[in-house]
């Protein structure tokens, strides 16, 4: 055995880490929260002459800046103010694609805590765990950094590119009660992605279907390595791999459904696994149907409620350098499970002023269901901060 | 290679799990296309759309010269779709223009054009479009629509979107044979088609 008495202590990095976030959102919420609130017009309407033929009206007040929630007349506004006007209130409800010429960069934060065991539905202690394998899970932790960009050649088609940061890190003890944690860390596979609206129209709002259609390709490491108690740069589990090592198609479908107040939708995402990786295997094919709704409490701010149903198959093949009977997570046929997650979310939006566009979402998200091909790690508890900023409008 | 790595035989769950997905995909698309009124995902403007074009039409009216035999105490806009018709009353009906009261219409067949001065042919009425702009081809109606090849087929004014933006197209002969004078400000901020 390794003269292993110092375990990796990943405060210092963690506290990094929630130190950006939490100074992002809250210097991200209080710009947002100030900017989206201000409303009191600023003029009083000027009344307008009788127009002499071929002349211009006198201009009246500007009165596009009402408070939020109150009705704008626009008969009120020129001709030329008319024609400024957004044909599509972009607000705090989104739309998810764009319009032709549109760009949008946007960040993605995401943490997924994971602790204690199932097998099935049935909880098993990591005490039972040690009476089966050398080593057990206590938890593990998952983070990431999501950057994306979204381009709309057309108004029908709008292309996305994300590549994700991510940080994970499992904590382990042995037989001997030995607390350790292993770390990976790096980019992990970029996602090319298309959104096609096949009905409806992105000018119009109300209903609308769409087609996904991406590509994941083999970006992230599938080579993870850590040092533990037994061996130095043991390869680390299927789970703690950054990327999958194969090329993976991801068709979807999406539905959308908007009024004023209220935006709704559907989703349905496939990941297929093509071939296998350079190791030998593959990861199980992944399903995703999500489910939401939002409303929009005012110009600026619009809680939201989503459902996600996940599910996804055991590894295909195995990695040879791995020992399956070490822990539970090594073991490829240990891999699958499903879920059900419910999240509850605010969205902020700046409607006008010199950081309009600018849109942020903070979600909080629970299992309401799992099953879980184990024993595996179950999920507690998950979090999303997403910033995004369109250009163009 | 691609297709025999998707395609080849599989253990039973993950067949059947593949089918669920496949499933999944065509009730979502199946309920999609049910659900709702026929004709639910067709291409009419939101509300919000309507109400800025009929902030429009309103300044349309400003603009627009009728001969003298059509002027009356009222300026009356006719409007052919049931959303566009609501958006229009509800923003520029009762409204007052040039010292005149809006008076907003909905058109739904030749027995409604009496005393329009505008008639707008939303796009749910695309369909009736040519046979509107036949039915009022020798009449001093100003005719707006908002559908691709409206003024090659006779209209006056046609909306379009540039971007996010509202704007129109205005066939200047069309309006002069019907004996409408457009004010030389509309023009300026329109895109000038010869049909």
């Amino acid at each position: 055995m390794l003269p292993f008495r110092r375990y990796r202590f990943p405060h210092g990095r963690y506290l990094f880490h929630r130190w950006v976030m939490a100074t992002a959102a809250v210097g991200l919420l209080s710009v947002t929260a100030v900017s989206g609130a201000e409303s009191v017009p600023q003029t009083a309407p000027t009344p307008r002459a009788e127009p002499a033929q071929d002349q211009a009206p006198e201009q009246p007040a500007d009165h596009s800046n009402k408070p939020s929630g109150e009705a704008i007349d626009l008969t009120k506004l020129s001709l030329e103010q008319l024609l400024q006007v957004d044909i599509i209130p972009i607000n705090v409800l989104g739309s998810h694609t764009h319009l032709k010429g549109e760009w949008m960069i946007g960040y993605r934060y995401m943490r997924t805590n994971q602790g204690g065991h199932l097998d099935g539905t049935r909880s098993v202690s990591h005490n039972e765990l040690l009476l089966q394998y050398p080593v057990a899970h206590t938890k593990m932790t998952m983070q990431m950094h999501m950057i994306e960009v979204m381009y709309a050649p057309s108004d029908k088609l709008t292309l996305m590119a994300m590549v994700p940061y991510q940080h994970m890190a499992m904590d382990h003890i042995n037989r001997a009660h030995v607390r350790y944690t292993t770390v990976s860390d790096g980019v992990g596979d970029l996602a090319l992605m298309g959104l096609y609206t096949l009905l409806g129209d992105v000018h119009k709002g109300g209903n609308r279907l769409l087609v996904n259609a991406g590509m994941s390709f083999p970006t992230g490491s599938i080579k993870a390595s850590d040092n533990t108690p037994t061996r130095r740069n043991q390869r680390l589990e299927y789970p703690m791999q950054l990327g999958s090592g194969t090329f993976d198609l991801m068709p979807g479908i999406t539905y959308l459904g908007e009024t004023r107040s209220w935006a709704w939708g559907a989703q349905t995402l496939v990941t297929l696994r093509l071939g296998r990786n350079d190791i030998g295997y593959r990861f199980g094919n992944e399903y995703q149907m999500n489910g939401w709704g939002v409303y929009k409490v005012n110009d600026w701010l619009a809680p939201s409620l989503r459902i996600s149903s996940r599910g996804w198959g055991n590894v295909r093949g195995t990695d040879p350098v791995t020992d399956p009977n070490n822990n539970p997570a090594y073991d490829p046929r240990r891999q699958k499970g499903r879920r059900v997650d419910l999240f509850v979310g605010l969205n902020l939006y700046v409607p006008k002023g010199r950081l309009k566009g600018n849109r942020l979402t903070l979600e909080a998200g629970w299992p309401i269901f799992q099953s879980l091909k184990g024993p595996q790690l179950k999920t507690n508890q998950q979090w999303i901060l997403a910033w995004s900023y369109t250009l163009g409008r | 290679m691609i297709l025999k790595s998707i395609f080849r035989a599989r253990p039973r769950a993950d067949r059947a799990r593949g089918i669920r997905s496949v499933l999944a995909v065509a009730v979502v698309a199946a309920g999609v296309l049910t659900t709702g009124k026929p004709g639910a995902l067709a291409q009419t403007g939101s509300p919000h759309e309507y109400a800025l074009k009929a902030a429009v039409l309103y300044h349309f009216a400003e603009f627009v010269e009728w001969p003298a035999q059509a002027e009356r105490d009222t300026i009356t806009v006719c409007v052919a779709g049931k959303t566009a018709y609501d958006a229009a009353r509800e923003t520029i009906g009762g409204k007052s223009i040039r010292g005149k009261t809006l008076v907003v219409r909905q058109f739904t067949g030749p027995q409604d054009l009496r005393n329009c001065h505008i008639l707008f042919i939303s796009a749910a009425e695309k369909g009736r479009m040519r046979p509107i702009l036949d039915t009022v081809r020798n009449t001093s109606v100003l005719t707006v629509g908002e559908t691709g090849g409206f003024t090659e087929s006779g209209g006056i004014i046609n909306f379009k979107a540039e971007g996010n933006h509202l704007r129109f197209d205005i066939n200047p002969d069309a309006a002069t044979r019907v004996g409408l004078r457009i004010s030389s400000q509309l023009l300026k901020l329109a895109r000038v088609v010869r049909a």
